[in-house]
């Protein structure tokens, strides 16, 4: 075993933590304001990644403004399912989870009948590779890498340092007295569920140069960010964080070391925190 | 009424026995069993729901009946009368040890732990090679032996058996919720914490009612190895699962005939759309969101409304039955 077949798993796993960070960020966000949690969240990724594909590889549109039109776009879907589907089922965990499962084949099956089950991959867009001792490091995983974590720092910015941002919080922790401070739970909500969804959106457009997209790419991406959020602590956007970057590591020295088997890696995480440590890492205690 | 609903039920179970003596057609006989181990499933499913739990790994503990015994049968030689009951335990007994801790608290924790167990067992499966076949699974299995005697090698024989214990597990699930345990379910369900106050140890009936469904999930995971002769990773996965939500949603989740109502409707539309096949999905999430969103008591509460509103026109009776 060489220094480079520790370092190239270390580096891996860092970089596509961050992106696994935006996937159960939005989990986490959508979660602590609407308790909802959003099954259907991997779908929204796979429709994020599917956009991307089709205007970046087959209409040639440039890369970040397709990534872009991708986050509005998934913006606007969670902005539709917040009104007409989840609004309605009132903070009901149970009937929010039904409804998010019935997403989950909604989008899983109409994906297969649009696109096709064929994976589908768009050219990458930063070519090259860096030698680092000896370990290889892909310049597009670096900037995919990058793109998230100029993602994370906008979201990070906007929840702890705007209005806006304070506002959610409050609402997250306690929804009636955040009203009776004034704040329009009608509009955080909504607000809430727009970031949410279209930072899964951009996480699969991110992560499309690099991974291929079919329609049932929204299923791993859900274990990965529910053992994510349940290993940081449910309803912590610290947790999500620190989770992401652990599951990141976890993936990609289990890929390098145990091959096949390491896809239960995640069940493993959820079921062994819940067995012993519910709270997770960082979470309020219940 | 009572002796009424008995006669009407003995009715039924008889026109049901007399399915294959009248059926002459193999294919109909093989799709009337399927559905039995699809209403087996989905009322054991519902028996957990009742306590407001959402079982997302209902199918993988199927999984874990099916493969058990299948894997006695096939790479250890057991007769399938000995393999049936270690592999309902297994799926009882980790169902057991994983209820008793991840029951303990309410909210999101159980349905996460069940996704996450769902994709676990379909994955643990398709890792293990020996003696579960990894991905390619059991394939081939043998017919169930006789039992006492009786030869269960043909299509009726089979649809016989898996009739029986579809009626004994059906049974079973109508006692318990209406017994006072089941009073105790539909308590905890509406709200556990007023529950745990008046002195009801909320747990060990979570628990308990964890457990037998899950038994009777595994039960449904070995009759469908006798079905099918087979059983690979993705024979049951989180799919088949919100299935049975499906099921339970759109024949009315709070009432005793409503998964029944909704796996017969549902499967019949499957059977019906199956050119469609690839539609079929889209079509039963719209139906499942509709009904969580719009009709909460599914068919069986739109037939009571109608009920209802009959009654009300005729004005026979001056109580009107309370709708759900």
């Amino acid at each position: 075993m060489t220094i480079g077949e520790i370092i190239q798993p270390f580096i891996n796993g860092l970089l596509i933590g961050l992106n696994y960070i935006l996937v159960a960020l939005g989990l986490t966000v959508i979660f602590s304001i609407m308790s909802v949690l959003n099954f259907a969240h991997g779908e929204i990724y796979m429709i994020g990644a599917f956009l991307v594909y089709y205007l970046a590889g087959e209409y040639h549109v440039n890369y970040v403004l397709a990534l872009l039109i991708a986050i509005v776009a998934t913006g606007i879907l969670g902005l539709i399912l917040e009104r007409f589907l989840f609004r309605p089922a009132k903070g009901d965990i149970l009937t929010g989870v039904i409804v998010a499962t019935g997403l989950i084949w909604f989008f899983q099956t109409g994906a297969q009948i649009i696109f096709g089950s064929q994976p589908s991959r768009i050219y990458p867009v930063v070519v090259g590779t860096w030698h680092i001792i000896d370990a290889v490091i892909a310049k597009d995983r670096v900037a995919a890498g990058a793109i998230s974590l100029a993602f994370l720092a906008i979201v990070y910015y906007f929840i702890y340092r705007t209005k806006q941002g304070k506002a959610m919080q409050a609402v997250a922790q306690d929804r009636e007295a955040a009203a009776l401070q004034g704040i329009d739970i009608n509009r955080i909500s909504p607000l809430g569920f727009v970031i949410g969804c279209a930072l899964a959106g951009a996480a699969g457009g991110i992560i499309l140069p690099i991974l291929y997209a079919d329609p049932y790419m929204g299923s791993t991406v859900l274990s990965t960010s529910l053992s994510i959020i349940i290993l940081g602590g449910v309803g912590s956007i610290p947790g999500a964080a620190l989770g992401g970057l652990i599951l990141g590591l976890v993936n990609s020295y289990g890929a390098q070391f145990a091959g096949y088997i390491s896809s239960i890696f995640p069940f493993v995480i959820i079921i062994v925190v819940l067995l012993f440590k519910r709270t997770g890492l960082m979470g309020r205690k219940i | 009424m009572k002796s009424l609903k008995f006669l009407l039920f003995s009715a039924l179970v008889i026109l049901l026995f007399l399915i294959p003596v009248f059926v002459d057609n193999l294919y109909w006989i093989s799709v009337f069993t399927k559905w039995w181990i699809y209403i087996l499933l989905t009322v054991s499913f519902w028996l957990i729901m009742s306590t407001g739990q959402v079982n997302l790994a209902h199918a993988g503990f199927a999984a874990i009946g099916g493969y058990i015994s299948g894997a006695l049968v096939q790479s250890y030689g057991w007769n399938s009368w000995a393999a049936l009951p270690v592999g309902v335990l297994t799926a009882g007994l980790i169902a057991l040890v994983l209820g008793y801790i991840t029951l303990r608290i309410t909210g999101i924790y159980f349905i996460i732990m069940s996704v996450a167990l769902a994709g676990f067992i379909q994955t643990i499966f398709g890792i293990w090679d020996h003696p579960f076949g990894g991905l390619v699974g059991l394939q081939s299995l043998p017919h169930p032996d006789a039992f006492l005697g009786i030869n269960l090698s043909s299509r009726p024989a089979l649809y016989y058996l898996i009739l029986i214990c579809m009626l004994l597990v059906v049974i079973l699930v109508y006692r318990i919720y209406y017994s006072s345990m089941g009073r105790i379910f539909r308590g905890i369900n509406s709200s556990d914490r007023l529950a745990e106050h008046v002195g009801i140890d909320i747990m060990k009936y979570k628990v308990m009612v964890f457990v037998i469904g899950c038994l009777c999930a595994g039960l449904g995971g070995v009759l469908f190895t006798y079905y099918t002769s087979t059983i690979v990773p993705t024979s049951f996965t989180l799919t088949q699962s919100t299935y049975y939500i499906v099921y339970c949603a759109v024949g009315g989740l709070l009432v005793f005939p409503g998964p029944i109502i909704g796996t017969l409707v549902l499967c019949y539309i499957s059977e019906l759309i199956k050119a469609y096949a690839e539609y079929q999905n889209i079509i039963f999430s719209v139906l499942l969101i509709a009904a969580m969103l719009l009709f909460k008591g599914g068919l069986y509460g739109l037939y009571q409304r109608f009920i209802n509103w009959i009654s009300h026109v005729t004005k026979r009776n001056e109580t009107p039955v309370k709708s759900i």
